[in-house]
Formats: structure tokens, sequence, C-alpha cells
């Protein structure tokens, strides 16, 4: 049973004034046969997206892991157990990437399934201080880097640049992932874009730890050699740009990998290391001195007093309908994730198919912005109002995305639809303040664009299991494309029968159904995860407090020319 | 000296310099604080002039320049030197090092210092345990039967056996060590005995001559408190029942002795009295007795006298209510004893002393050094009080040091019958809280609530033989004071003080969020007989922890809520319902790697004593294995020259043992010496240069290697 605490909430509170804004009081989960549905569904949902992670989590496999592990090595989600504080939340991101074998029947082989891509990232407290942490896993394909590990670990870095976050490389890698180069090695954002960022973070006084577990070679030497300090395990860890069979081939030269990069002799030698340590543990130990040494105190936890929400966020996942085409109202959900279901609603009755509104989230002050049916352009008026707001007041916005798009039509055009559309779409582009997205429902074309989907930088952007995402629904699509395909044929002076249309939608159907699914997009790393909705509160929460970081400043945004 | 008891009545001296340490000098520091004496006290290195001793004096010098007692509390000639750069008057010798020396005693007279004892010729007397005995024997004290003479006949020698009566023991006469001693416990057995005997001593020692000795199967040990003045006033101020032993080690000490017919009390009693007047003895002794447990006769024989103020000598304060410091003093002072009348010494109650040391029960009672991080009895320390009274020299943040008995303190209480003072003393040591070092506080609880010793006049020597397995510490705690035990190592660990849910940042919440599901947090216990499996699997909900504790056969679920406040209280909610309050202490040894959580129960009915649980740091358990066992790495086992130079000493040949950073080679370069130690404990395998050589930069100049004996050292 869900009890909100509160009685423990202070009303006079030293921070200024408390938010009293109304209560969405009326929003309870009433019982009736779409909520159980919608709660039936949910569970398995959640079930199978629990399955899977838990899957994609045991790494490369029993025998790989205690082959690793013989070698006196802890698996890469061990080492981040440990080296962060103990009890300290670790907020993994694109847990699923690269998890093909479920979403992508012609990417089933083996190649191509890389738990977690081949690394594990996310956040967690070391020493006390929130740091982005990589770590490479070895019992994945030797923990070589193909193109969505690399995408994975830029992800994280570019998490790390936004929010400035200290970053700790654990590296225990084969560098890249030789069979498929072409995908790895030459683009802008391929291998050597970690490198650059490693540079240009550490310019900005982000500062770049690597603790060398295992090899690290070739391209991957770099990792550690540009980080600002660098621990390595006796025994295991070796770095070097060639290893001994590609000295041997260049130059004849005979020479053991510890003797060419071990941690002797990079941290008595060479002086590539700073740190020689006997085991991993004491490495991790050494890691989060170096992190308590970095003169760089996070910022005063600023902790408020908070109320829980009036409704219990357990139920978010039992309020979106199964049948997409059923409205429901987004406040139910508001109520689940607001502190105390408090929430100062801008023009409700203004453009009334998006909810606007500000609200607290474990006592920091947010804007939401939610779908509550298709946008028309009021309510794109109505968003881009909210989002200059938040942006004068240096507020952070969530996006609760569930849209199918914009109201299309001659009515809708001819009154500037794109225009009013591009405003939308130019205040979210350019809003300075910290963005996150969570798609609850659906990401429908120029709808994800306004709702800031991933081209738009939002910070942090989760799923939940049930969202769906592509350019425009299946049904849309092969209507459109059976249109276009009946005219075509009509114009030859052909016919078409019902059948024939219908055998012709089909194909279009599943495939825009398969690749609209969550897991599509989390293996492709569309998004930073898929998440329980029970969890969106704790989520966002979370996510919400590290974008704070940096960005928040009042009446910086440049917005551009709007065109009015 | 008989003007000197002319000296005002309360104050027998100006200053006194008191040549111990620990409790037994802090405890003579009071007694001369209260009579307004000034005190000296001598420290050594090892206490340092920090030590509470040498705090509570008014004035404190280092003796000697070295920690153990021969460096220090035993040179006799720079205690006297301090006393006489001082102007002491007097010197308290306590108990130990130079209380029974009749060199310093004498020496002490010489220099015109009162030695507050006995004259150097009791000393002297007494200390040889056959010219003691010899003595008693002369004035009409009993002593152990037995046989001396000359007559070997075996026939003879078994009409003496009879005489002295079954078991006996025989002992060759040149015998030692266990060797040539048999004990016999039937006549029919004696000749074939004797006749082995006088073998392996010929074969030993080359000479067949035997005693005889009555053998006293499991004993009580009674002990009579005498004071003597110097102008022939003496009496006895009770008994006192030490009984309880382990390896001659006194445990528990009691007085008056329980179950002890009132004439037996007397006769020995005044059998001492009887003997301290045969020798013309002054001031404070103890003369011990054996009293045969196996006759109801009640015979007692005399085993030694102490010519000092014994270490449980509180509980005879106790019970008749008198200062035996005080009582010392003005005897040293020539004054007349304080109480002369036997008739009018008091003998109130009982009182009973528990000697607590840091020392390892599970362990088999091994002595533990290190720091005391936490020391708190029951009562304030060292006020006296004749309720509970705990005498220690020892201050929480204070080193138990390698050079001294690990004595922590001594916890005396006092009950109007013996049933209260055992309960009392019970309670008391229930409360005790040390934490840092283990104690043999459980061991001491279980002994007191053993329903022998429970018993009046139960208890005599051989209790720790039949009882051993009832008196056992093991470390198998109920799971839930495991579970509460790993809640507070937890805390630590995160570096908070409550499980509570606080409002906090989704960050702060403790809780090892994930993905899912929340991470199950392992906390390894370290059993301290064995390697243990035990874990504690921590999962945090909601605010409260759910704590797991077992192995993989068993284990089991408790939750817990808790909260510790500033001063260490700690309530605790177990699985919803239960609620307790502990003392909760933890403390992080850091170059050990684990984590120890003493519990003491606030629940005056719950006498279990101090729960103590250790656990392995988890970014530290791997470390101190390493040190301990896989020996060590390549860098740390060679010496390399960090530069070219010269050689010019080198400190140990190959095949020495060295420590980790001794210096082993000191060479020159740039005008500068450079000292080169090892980094790490093992024997010096090869030494590659001489005093002289040239070396250049990286030159390996020696290498250490495994030390197979670190093992066996650390066992032994």
């Amino acid at each position: 049973e869900y009890e909100p605490p509160r009685n423990s909430y202070n009303h006079s509170r030293q921070d200024g004034f408390p938010l009293e804004a109304p209560i969405l009081s009326n929003y309870k989960l009433q019982d009736s046969e779409q909520v159980t549905s919608a709660k039936n569904l949910n569970k398995k949902l959640v079930q199978q997206l629990h399955e899977r992670i838990a899957i994609v989590q045991k790494g490369g496999g029993t025998s790989a892991v205690q082959k690793h592990k013989a070698r006196n090595k802890m698996t890469a989600r061990e080492r981040i157990d440990t080296l962060i504080d103990f009890g300290s939340p670790f907020l993994e991101l694109s847990t699923l990437a690269g998890m093909y074998s479920w979403s992508d029947d012609e990417f089933k082989s083996d190649e191509m399934n890389w738990p977690c891509a081949g690394i594990v990232t996310g956040i967690g407290e070391v020493a006390g201080r929130k740091c982005m942490i990589v770590a490479n896993d070895a019992t994945v394909k030797g923990g070589t880097y193909h193109a969505l590990t690399v995408k994975k670990h830029l992800r994280a870095q570019e998490i790390a640049m936004e929010n400035k976050l200290p970053c700790i490389y654990i590296v225990d890698s084969g560098g890249a992932y030789l069979p498929r180069q072409s995908e790895v090695f030459p683009d802008k954002d391929h291998f050597g874009r970690i490198f650059y960022n490693q540079a240009n973070m550490s310019a900005q006084g982000i500062p770049q730890i690597a603790l060398v577990a295992g090899s690290c070679t070739a391209g991957g030497a770099y990792v550690p050699a540009m980080s600002d300090e660098t621990v390595m395990v006796a025994g295991n860890a070796t770095v070097f740009l060639g290893g001994p069979p590609l000295v041997k081939a260049a130059t004849g030269e005979v020479v053991t990998a510890e003797e060419l990069g071990g941690a002797e002799v990079h941290c008595t030698t060479s002086g590539v290391s700073d740190y020689y340590v006997e085991d991993e543990i004491e490495g991790i130990a050494t890691v989060r001195n170096i992190i308590a040494t970095l003169n760089l105190d996070e910022k005063s936890k600023d902790e408020r007093d908070y109320e829980e929400p009036l409704f219990s966020p357990e139920e978010l996942g039992s309020i979106i309908p199964t049948d997409p085409k059923q409205p429901f109202d987004v406040r139910m959900i508001i109520a689940r994730i607001l502190d105390g279901s408090r929430f100062q609603e801008y023009k409700a009755k203004y453009g009334t198919t998006i909810v606007t509104g500000f609200g607290e989230l474990y006592g920091k002050k947010v804007g939401i912005i939610a779908n509550n049916g298709i946008l028309f352009s009021e309510s794109s008026l109505k968003a881009s109002n909210f989002v200059q707001l938040c942006c004068q007041r240096g507020t952070p916005i969530i996006f609760l995305q569930n849209i199918t798009g914009f109201m299309v039509g001659k009515r809708s055009e001819n009154n500037g639809l794109a225009k009013h559309g591009q405003a939308m779409v130019r205040a979210v582009a350019t809003a300075n303040v910290p963005k996150l997205t969570m798609i609850i429902g659906g990401s429908y074309g120029a709808g994800n664009y306004g709702m800031c989907g991933r081209a738009y930088s939002p910070r942090f952007l989760y799923m939940w299991p049930n969202a769906k995402i592509s350019v425009m629904g299946g049904e849309q699509a092969s209507s459109v494309l059976s249109t276009i395909q009946r005219d075509n044929l009509e114009r030859m002076g052909e016919t078409w029968t019902e059948e024939q249309e219908q055998e012709f939608k089909k194909p279009i159907l599943e495939k825009y159904s398969h690749e609209s699914s969550a897991y599509f997009s989390s293996a492709r790393l569309w998004d930073d995860g898929i998440i329980n909705p029970a969890d969106s509160r704790r989520v966002l929460g979370m996510s919400l407090e590290v974008a704070m970081r940096s960005g928040c400043e009042p009446n910086e945004t440049q917005f551009g020319v709007f065109r009015m | 000296k008989a003007s000197m008891s002319t000296l005002k009545r309360d104050k027998p001296f100006e200053k006194i310099l008191v040549a111990n340490r620990g409790e037994i000098a802090c405890r003579i520091i009071r007694t001369a604080k209260r009579l307004g004496i000034k005190t000296v006290a001598i420290y050594s290195t090892a206490d340092g002039n920090s030590s509470l001793h040498a705090k509570m004096a008014d004035e404190a010098y280092q003796v000697g320049h070295g920690p153990s007692p021969m460096e220090s509390y035993l040179l006799q000639n720079d205690v006297l030197d301090i006393a006489k750069r001082n102007g002491v008057q007097a010197i308290h010798p306590g108990y130990g090092f130079v209380s029974e020396n009749s060199g310093f005693a004498s020496a002490t007279e010489s220099a015109g210092i009162t030695f507050i004892g006995p004259g150097p010729e009791a000393i002297l007397a007494m200390g040889s345990k056959s010219h003691s005995k010899r003595l008693m024997e002369d004035a009409n004290v009993p002593t152990t039967p037995g046989y001396h003479g000359l007559n070997q006949n075996p026939e003879y020698l078994l009409h003496e056996a009879v005489n002295i009566g079954f078991p006996l023991l025989i002992k060759a006469t040149m015998g030692g060590g266990g060797k040539g001693m048999r004990l016999v416990w039937k006549e029919n057995e004696f000749l074939e005995s004797l006749e082995s005997c006088k073998r392996e001593s010929q074969a030993a020692f080359g000479d067949t001559n035997v005693i005889l000795e009555k053998y006293l199967i499991h004993p009580r040990h009674i002990e009579v408190q005498i004071m003597a003045d110097t102008h022939g006033n003496a009496v006895y101020l009770h008994e006192r029942d030490c009984s309880l032993q382990r390896r001659h080690q006194k445990i528990i000490e009691e007085a008056p002795a329980s179950d002890l017919p009132n004439e037996l009390r007397k006769m020995m009693g005044e059998t001492s009295i009887q003997a301290v007047k045969a020798i013309d003895y002054v001031n404070a002794g103890t003369i011990e007795y054996l009293l045969d447990t196996q006759s109801d006769n009640g015979d007692f024989y005399f085993c030694e006298m102490n010519t000092r103020l014994q270490v449980e000598h509180p509980v005879t304060e106790l019970i008749t209510q008198q200062d035996l410091v005080e009582w010392q003093l003005r005897i040293a002072a020539g004054e007349e004893l304080p109480i002369k009348d036997q008739s009018l010494i008091p003998c109130l109650g009982n009182a009973m002393e528990a000697r607590i040391y840091a020392e390892n029960p599970m362990k088999n009672f091994l002595p533990v050094t290190g720091k005391v991080w936490h020391h708190k009895g029951p009562v304030d320390s060292n006020l006296g009080g004749s309720d509970v009274r705990v005498d220690t020299g020892l201050e929480s943040g204070r080193d138990i040091s390698v050079y001294y008995d690990p004595m922590v303190s001594k916890l005396i209480v006092h009950g109007k019958d013996r049933e209260e003072a055992r309960l009392k003393l019970i309670e008391s040591l229930s409360k005790y809280q040390i934490a840092g070092v283990p104690s043999n506080i459980p061991f001491l609880i279980k002994c007191a609530a053993h329903p022998v010793f429970a018993r009046a006049g139960a208890i005599n020597t051989g209790f720790l033989e039949h009882y051993a397995e009832d008196v056992k510490v093991d470390a198998s705690n109920l799971p839930e004071l495991n579970a509460i035990c790993a809640a507070v190592a937890s805390l630590r660990l995160e570096g908070r003080d409550s499980t509570l849910p606080k409002k906090c940042s989704p960050w702060s919440k403790h809780d090892s969020w994930r993905l899912g599901s929340n991470h199950e947090r392992k906390l390894k216990i370290i059993d301290d007989v064995e390697a243990s499996s035990s874990l504690a699997k921590i999962k945090c909900k909601d605010g409260s922890y759910n704590i797991t504790i077992g192995d993989e056969k068993r284990s089991i679920p408790i939750e817990i809520e808790g909260v510790i406040e500033s001063d260490d209280k700690m309530t605790v909610t177990l699985n919803g319902t239960e609620k307790r309050i502990y003392t909760a202490k933890s403390i992080f040894h850091e170059k050990e790697g684990y984590i120890e959580v003493l519990l003491w129960s606030s629940d005056s009915s719950d006498s279990t004593g101090a729960i103590r649980v250790c656990f392995e740091h988890p970014l530290h358990e791997k470390r101190v294995s390493n040190t301990l066992h896989s020996g060590m790495s390549h860098l740390n086992s060679q010496l390399k020259s960090p530069m070219p130079g010269k050689i010019t000493r080198l400190n140990f040949s190959e095949g020495d043992m060295v420590k980790d950073s001794d210096v082993i080679i000191v060479m020159e370069a740039m005008k500068m010496e450079h000292a080169l130690s090892s980094k790490m404990s093992g024997v010096l395998s090869s030494l590659n240069c001489k005093v002289g050589d040239i070396v250049s930069e990286g030159d390996v100049l020696a290498v250490l290697g495994d030390d197979d004996t670190k093992m066996t050292d650390k066992a032994a």
C-alpha cells in the first residue's frame, strides 16, 4: 500500500517560497478494464525488459567470465560496483545497446550480438563525486570496439562533457574490432573521437582518469596515455601501440607483453602511467583516492525537503491504454512524477493537446512539456512560449513525449502549421537549459523534433518499453505507399485488388512495427536506455541532478529568428 | 623513625615517587593526591609522558631510554636518581618491576629514601621458596607435607609416602622441567613409579635421589592480607579467594572467601599473623595458602608470601572499607596501624574483581596489542568507589604495548552478599566497552555466570579444567546480532548515521539502486577462529536494510532500521517490530583492512556483553591477503641504484633478515648520501656490491627473497 509520507513536509523552508502549486488530486487510478489490461501489459513488458537486461549483464557468457576471472580479474560490473561508493546508485546508460538478437533478425548472427556493446557506461558516485564510468567488458569479444562500442563510448563522453562529469575509464580492451575496421576507424564519430574528447574535456577541466586493468593495445593505448592520471595493475595491464606480434612482424624483435608495456615498465621507465598497483582492488582504491584529491568538490548537495507524489510512481505503467488510439490524460503521469503531485499549469485552457507547467522533482524546480494529443498550431505556440519562460528563468525542462505528429490538412497548413511547428522546433533546439526527454508512448515525425528527440540533444533520453519511434506510424506509411502504388498502377491502366493491396502493405507494416520498437532504438543508441515506467521519477530525478551541473543560468538562450 | 610518627596524621609524606606504570601507578597516585602528597611518576619511552599515570602525577620523568622494562622501569639506579634529584621522601614500588627486589629496597634506604614496603631482609627471605618454607615451618605455619630426607631406601620412602598420604608427587632432587616427576595416586603404584622415576632421573641427571610431596587435587587458592607496622602491631584484613585461575593466572578474585567456616578463616588469619611476627615483617603482605578441597578437615598449607601490594587488593578494600595504599604510606612513615585491634577490622558484604585483558579468548587467549580506540567502563575510571570501581592506566586512543602485560583494567564490584556482587559483576562486565582490541570480557561473563561459580565455595583451581567447554567463547553470534553489526558497518562505509528514510537527493539514498533492481552489497564476516564463509548481504529498500546473514548452506534474512546518535546510541528495529537499543562503535582498521563493529546492549537483563564482529573492508580485503600470502612483487624485491655513485656502507650481509624500511645500502652521489631501504620484509638473498664500488643508474644492488619464516613468526 502506497503512503506518501506527507507529514514531514516542511512548509517553512529556508530556500525561498514553498511551492504551493495546486495538487493534481483528481488523478487517482480508477479500477477499470482498461487499467487492468494496461497493468497486465506493462507487467509483461517490464518483466521482458528485466529479463533482457539480466541477460546482457552477464556479458560474454559463463565460460568467458570464468576465463576472465581465472586471470585474477573482476568483471566490468564488479569493478564498477567496487569503485563507486558503498550504497551509491549507478545510473547505467544504454544497457541494451548492441542487443540485436531479439530485435533484428538480419543481425542475429553471433558476430553482431555484443551484449551491452562490450562496454558498460554509467554514472555513479566515487568518493562523493558523480563520475562518468566507462568500463570495457573483456568477456565480450575481448573488449574490442565495433561501431556501437565506439558509439556508446562517445555517447558516455558526450554526457560527461555536457554535464561536466569527471571520467573514469576502466580499460581492458583489445582495441578496434579488426574485421569491421571500416565501421570503427575512419569517420568523425569513430575511434579517434574518443581521444579527441579526452583531450578537449581535459582542456575544459573535466578530469580524465584511467585504470588499466587489462590489455590496452594500439589505439586503445591512447586512453591511458591521454588521461590526466593513469593507474596500472601489475601482471594484467599492458599498454602498447604495437603488441608483440606486430613488433615481431615489423622489426623482428621478440619481446613479451610485460617487457613491452607492463605496469612496471610504464610506472618506472616510460612514465606513461602514474600509479603502480598490485591488484585491481588496490587500483580501484587508488582511483578513488585520485578522485578524492581532484580539488573539485561536488557543489553542496543542495538537498531540500520535498513531498513524495500523492500517487505511487509504481502506477506509471498502468496508465497508458493498451490501444494507443484510446486517449488518456497525461496529467495522470505528471501526478506520479512531480513532488507532492503539485503542478503549476501554464495556459491550461489554451492549446490543450499539450500540457505545460512548473513543478518540482526531488526539490528542484522543473518545467514540464507533455503531449496530450496531436499538435496543433496553438499547442505549438504554447509550447514555444513555455520553452522561452524556462530559458528566461534557467529552469530545466522535462519532455514527456507521446506524439503521433502535427495535425495535417488544408486548414492547418494554410493556417501556417509549418510556421508554428517551426517556432516549437526552434525554441527547443536552441534552448540552453538542461533538457530531459522521456518517450512514454509514440514518437512520430516532426512531433519527435518538437518534443526534443535525439537530434535536439536532450541531456538524457529514456524510453518506456511500450514506446514506439518512427518517422510515421506503420499504418500511415503503408497507406501512403499503397496510395502511391495504386496511383502508379492505375496510371498504367492496371487494377489492384483489395487482397493485392493488403499483400503490398503487410511487409511494410511488419517492417515499421519491427523498426519502431524501443529495443530496436535502444540497440542502436537512439536513446540512453529503456526504463521501467515505475522508475521514471527516480531516473528523471537522478538525471536532472546530473544535468543541473551546467546550463541553469537564467536568460542565456539565443533563440535566433522566429518566423512569425 | 620514631620521630616520624609525630608527623601530621593526614600527610605521611610530602612527596613520593611511584616506581611503576599502568593502573597500579594511577591507584597509588590517587591515594597520594587525596592525602595531599606530591607525586613523581616515571615513564618509559613506550608509555611516554602522555600516559595516564604520568599525567596524573604532579611531576613525571622518563626513566631510561628504551621501551622495554629492562631499559626503563627496571633500571634501579635511574629510578633512584630521579627520586634523589627531585627530593622525594619515599618510593612506592607498586607490584611487579622493582617491588620485590631486596637490592632495590636496600639501595633506596641507603639513599635516605623510605621504601614503602617491607625491609630488604623480609623481601629476600620470602623471595626464596625453600627458605621461606623453612621459616614458616619454624613458625608453626603448616606447609605442604613431604619428605626431603637423605634416606632413599624404597621401603622407607614408601613408609614416608603412606604418612604423607596419596596422591603424592615423587620429584627427582635434581629434576626440573617436568622431568623426573611422577604423580602417584595409590599406594600399590608407589614402588613401581619410584623405580621408573629414579631410572629417568639417573639417565637425565646422573642422580637418583628423590623427594616426596603431597599432591593437592584442585585445591582452593586462599590468601590472607596482612598489615604490620614498625611498632609491633599486625592485623589481617581477611582473606581473598583467587581459585578461579587459568594457567596460574588469576581471573576473578573475591573477598571474603565464600563458604569458609569462621573458625577456619580465623585460624588462617591468626596463622598469618604468627608468620608475620616470626619474621618481623612490616607493611603490606599477602600469605598464599592452598586449601585442600579433598578432605573436610580444612587443611591448608603455606604456599608463598608476596611482600607487596597485590593486584587484587581492591576486593579487600571494598569489604574492609580501608585504603590499603594509605595504610602502606602511614606504616612506611612510621605511624601505627590505622586499626590495631583485629576485632575492629570490618568485613562487610562481598567483593569481586575481574581482570580485564586485551587478549583473544577465541584464539587461546593470545595477548593482543594495538590501539584501544574506545575504552569506557560501567563507571568512570580511577575514582575509587565502594560499589562499582574501575582501576585502569589506560585511556581511549592509547596503545596496548607489546612491552607490558596486556591488562586493560580491573573491574571491582561490591554487594551486600556474594550473589549480589556476582550479578553486579556480570552486569558491569556487560556494560564494559572496549573497542579496537578484543578482550576477555565475554569469557569473564561466562565464568561469572556459570552455575558452579554461582555456588558459594564451589570454585577451586580445577574449575577451568572441568568446565572449559561451558565457558568457551565462540564466534557464533546470533544471526540478528551479526545483521545489526553489518548494518553498523554498512552505515560506516556509507558515511552516515541512519537507515531511516531521509528526504534527500535520489543520489543520496544509499540504496545501491540499479536498473531493474537494487544491487546487493556483500560484506564478508571475518571469523577469529577460522576463515569464515559467512556473508552479510545487504539490500536497501525504502530506508531500511534487508540483510541476509549466512553462508551457502544456510542464510537468514533480517530487516533492520536503525539510527546511530552522536553518543553512539543506536536504536534498532528488527523486522519492523522488535525494538532494541545498543551502544554501537565501528572502527576501520586501515592497515589490516577490516572494520570492527562492537555492540553493547543497553538492556540490563542482557548479559551477553559486547558483540564484536569484524568485516572485511570491500576495498582492502585483497591487499591484506596479498601482504600475508602472496609474497611480493618483483618491484619491491629489487634494490636498484637510483643514480650513478659510490657505495659507502652496507648494513646487512647476504642471508640476513631485513624488515620493511630497513636501510640496506648507503651510497654517495653528487656529494650527497643516499640511503637505499628495503620495501618489504624478507631475506637478503643477494648483495651485488661491496663498499667502494662505483655503480651505475639502474644497477640491481640487492635482491630480497620471500621470508619463509614470516608466517611461523606470526603464529608464534
